[in-house]
């Protein structure tokens, strides 16, 4: 179980600040997160996985549209790209497991992506199914929350 | 000028000719609007969100929760659709009182210009194809599609379907001879290239839509020509089944072989067509509805030789049928009954609930069989909306197999309620495209889709003007 927490605590990107190993794919300071974007270029990054929650928008409401993420089977030390597709209402995003948080920048509107290295994963949680959580909330308050299961190896 | 110097036979001739481009000409038109489609579905694809941009870089693009920008391109979709069959309604009354068999040429140009223009969509709305190519994949190496593929296998057709299902994409749930298509494209295409694959599954499934209408048309050799016209034109021309065509779903495999089978059974060959119409599930499922209308035609007519000849081959289609498509589908049951969710949509299950809407199924079900027994047209109509009541969620594809029987039964409402119901079930791409919608919407746009069913309560007697026209 222990372990399990240790996992969960490793595999969310860690936002202290500034990030020590998280940068937004397209290099805007952590800081564009919280400012009016400033690079609405696309990332050129490779997703193998996409998640799609399948839960019904309201009207007014923030929407999480989709998770991309490099790949759904997470590596020890390895990299995880993320990218957070959601209404143009949301102006953070945040990733959380155990916890701990970690903010993805805002690329464009409704365009969060984040870059970072994963610690070293525990080997007796090899094989595991997890989620992680990403929040996403709009300048009001209102938020809307998606869960998205990985495999860590 | 110069035909006007020669004998009365090159006169018709070229006056016939004139004609004919005219038809095909009219008909062409009454496709444009799939091409003014396809440019304001490129100009917003010019446009699209940073957000959505890894979605393009796809083999594929599928529209797949892409929020109010997924509700424009469906909603680009539904009015190049509503716009193409009001011109094709126009254009084909137009030309029905001088209909003649040499029409079929004009048909196939337009259905070929109609495929053109939607394959010229930046964009599709079903990931369907992904799966086929999955399952051919999985069956080239040796695995078995009707299970869960391997997490751990991983290769291009394996991961592209993938990334459409968010992970694990759905078990196989297609007839043997679906199965073998996929694998025999993938093996022709090469291990790696999803694109070339599914370009060439899109491909074959056209050849086998064009493939339908020759089969249909020859069939309906014995017809009025007015009625064999509108027949075929209805469908070959449907825009529904066009863009259902260029997606590549596999129900065309359904149509052609339900074609075939009919020319064969209008030519005489009634065992030959009936064992193939016994034998449509092993392409997909849904191939047995046709098999219950030979048998309740037949049953109509009990006592004639070729009845009785049908029924029994159709005995022996289903049978075979039975053995060599139904055990290796035993895992995907299991896989169904363990996970799957029951989850009516944008249907008429969706807005009166799966109870009221099976017994509306079953009493269309039983008016349509009566019908049909007693030798009224009509009943073929009535089954399909029986069809169309069972689904929980009417995709637009399924047109495919349902508007054969609104066109079995000629022009009455119950036809006019099912064809017009496959238009409207369009409807069905905005909570795959846009998002799942909140229950007000839901049921908006279930009551859309369902409205037309209504039709076919009208009474025959006020039918009466339409099917004068």
């Amino acid at each position: 179980m222990l372990a399990f927490i240790a996992l969960l605590a490793t595999l969310v990107p860690q936002a202290p600040s500034p990030l020590p190993t998280m940068t937004a794919s397209t290099l805007p300071s952590v800081e564009a997160s919280t400012s009016a974007p400033t690079t609405p270029k696309p990332t050129a990054l490779s997703y193998k996985y996409r998640f799609v929650p399948r839960n019904s928008a309201r009207a007014g409401e923030p929407t999480i549209y989709a998770v991309y993420m490099n790949d759904k089977k997470l590596h020890s030390l390895g990299q995880i790209n993320i990218k957070v597709a959601t209404s143009h209402d949301v102006v953070r995003v945040v990733s959380r497991s155990n916890g701990r948080e970690g903010i993805l920048p805002l690329i464009a509107p409704g365009d969060f992506e984040a870059t970072s290295t994963l610690p070293k994963i525990p080997f007796i949680a090899a094989g595991m199914t997890v989620e992680i959580e990403f929040i996403a909330t709009t300048a009001t308050g209102r938020s809307a929350i998606v869960r998205v299961p990985v495999l860590v190896n | 000028m110069r035909n006007l110097s020669v004998d009365g036979g090159t006169l018709r001739g070229t006056a016939c000719s004139v004609a004919t481009v005219r038809r095909m000409t009219s008909l062409v038109a009454a496709m444009l609007p799939l091409g003014i489609g396809a440019i304001a579905a490129r100009v917003l694809a010019a446009h699209r969100p940073a957000r959505i941009a890894n979605d393009f870089q796809q083999p594929l693009v599928v529209a797949t929760n892409w929020g109010a920008y997924g509700a424009g391109a469906v909603a680009i979709l539904a009015a190049s659709v509503v716009l193409t069959t009001g011109l094709l309604v126009f254009t084909v009354l137009r030309f029905r009182p001088n209909a003649r068999a040499s029409d079929l040429g004009a048909i196939l140009v337009a259905a070929l210009v109609g495929i053109g223009f939607t394959l010229a969509w930046p964009f599709v709305f079903s990931s369907d194809l992904y799966a086929y190519a999955a399952y051919g994949d999985l069956a080239a190496r040796g695995l078995d599609p009707y299970r869960l593929a391997p997490a751990t296998l991983h290769d291009a057709f394996l991961d592209a379907a993938r990334f459409q299902w968010s992970g694990p994409f759905p078990v196989d749930v297609y007839g043997p001879a679906m199965l073998a298509i996929g694998r025999a494209v993938v093996a022709a295409t090469g291990d790696a290239n999803v694109a070339l694959t599914l370009g060439s599954l899109r491909a074959v499934t056209i050849a086998a839509f064009l493939g339908s209408i020759v089969a249909l048309h020859a069939a309906l050799a014995s017809c009025d020509e007015r009625r064999r016209f509108v027949t075929t034109a209805a469908f070959a021309l449907h825009p529904v089944i066009l863009w259902s065509v260029a997606e590549g779903h596999n129900d065309a495999f359904v149509t052609l072989a339900a074609s075939l089978a009919g020319l064969a059974i209008a030519r005489g060959r009634v065992v030959v067509g009936a064992l193939v119409v016994g034998l449509l599930p092993v392409f997909k499922a849904t191939g047995a509805l046709f098999a219950v209308g030979l048998a309740l035609a037949a049953l109509a007519r009990p006592h004639e030789d070729r009845s009785r000849r049908a029924l029994w081959a159709l005995a022996v289609g289903c049978v075979v049928t039975a053995v060599i498509a139904i055990p290796p589908l035993f895992p995907a049951f299991a896989r169904f009954g363990a996970h799957g969710h029951y989850a009516p949509s944008l249907s008429l299950q969706g807005l009166i609930g799966p109870l009221p809407a099976l017994a509306i199924a079953a009493a269309a079900a039983i008016v349509g069989a009566v019908s049909i027994v007693r030798s009224d047209g009509r009943g073929f109509a009535w089954i399909g909306l029986a069809a169309l009541c069972a689904l929980p969620n009417a995709y637009p594809w399924y047109a495919l197999w349902l508007l054969p029987w609104a066109l079995a039964a000629g022009a009455s409402w119950p036809a006019i309620a099912l064809g017009t119901a496959t238009i409207c079930n369009i409807a069905r791409y905005l909570p795959d495209a846009a998002g799942v919608p909140d229950v007000g919407m839901a049921h908006l746009l279930a009551g859309i889709s369902s409205a037309p069913l209504a039709l076919a309560l009208i009474p025959r007697r006020v039918a009466k003007a339409p099917e004068r026209s």
